[in-house]
């Protein structure tokens, strides 16, 4: 099984249980505040997809300067509604520096809510050697935003 | 000026650059590859998401 893209099964769930909050408050839970929201990236030998609940280290790439876990993604965008889409976006790239792995496959996790998955996005197989790999966001908008609920 | 190389800093008039550019479904690629002689000693990936995930669209699906 292959490192595919989609939004987590789990995540359209657990969007209706209140357990992610991208922006603002949520009355209903006792910590109002925003969720922290991480990028880690796969190996191809990975299966991240549509069946994923949770951030796993396995099949996760390895390198000196990759922190287990990823990246902490900039969530400055405000959640957007258009065009009867509602959509988020991160506000800025994702970036590591110095690295050398093979990936194809990037995973969104809440780290604020046990690691729960939200989307994998599979970009195919990119190879890094002694350098720097970047993933730049699409547009903040309701025809090309990360995550999208029409 | 020297870059920084998976065989150590290797001066920049001493490395040939070329570019690959790939397009994916929902990405495309540019990566930059840096030869030393032959050898491929460094390269540096962007992946640019055109496009993210509608969840109410049937898994694997982009756009829309």
């Amino acid at each position: 099984m292959a490192n595919s893209t989609a939004v987590c099964d789990s995540f359209k769930e657990e969007l209706m249980q209140g357990f992610h909050v991208f922006e603002g408050v949520n009355p209903a839970r006792t910590a109002n505040t925003v969720d922290v929201f991480k990028g880690a990236l796969y190996t191809t030998a990975g299966s991240v997809g549509a069946g994923t609940t949770a951030y796993s280290a396995s099949n996760e790439v390895s390198h000196a300067n990759y922190t287990a876990g990823g990246n902490a993604i900039t969530n400055g965008n405000t959640i957007g509604l258009a065009s009867n889409t509602a959509y988020w976006t991160p506000s800025a790239s994702l970036s590591w520096t110095t690295v050398s792995f093979t990936t194809d496959c990037l995973l969104i996790y809440n780290s604020s809510q046990n690691d729960r998955a939200v989307a994998s996005f599979n970009f195919g197989t990119q190879t890094v050697t002694a350098g720097n790999f970047t993933l730049t966001m699409p547009t903040h908008a309701s025809g090309t935003g990360l995550i999208r609920i029409a | 000026m020297m870059i920084p190389t998976a065989a150590g800093p290797i001066a920049r008039d001493d490395l040939r650059v070329e570019f690959e550019i790939k397009e994916e479904d929902m990405a495309f690629s540019v990566a930059c590859k840096w030869f030393h002689d032959k050898e491929e000693v460094r390269r540096d990936v962007w992946v640019n998401m055109k496009c993210g995930l509608d969840a109410t669209t049937q898994q694997g699906k982009i756009g829309g």
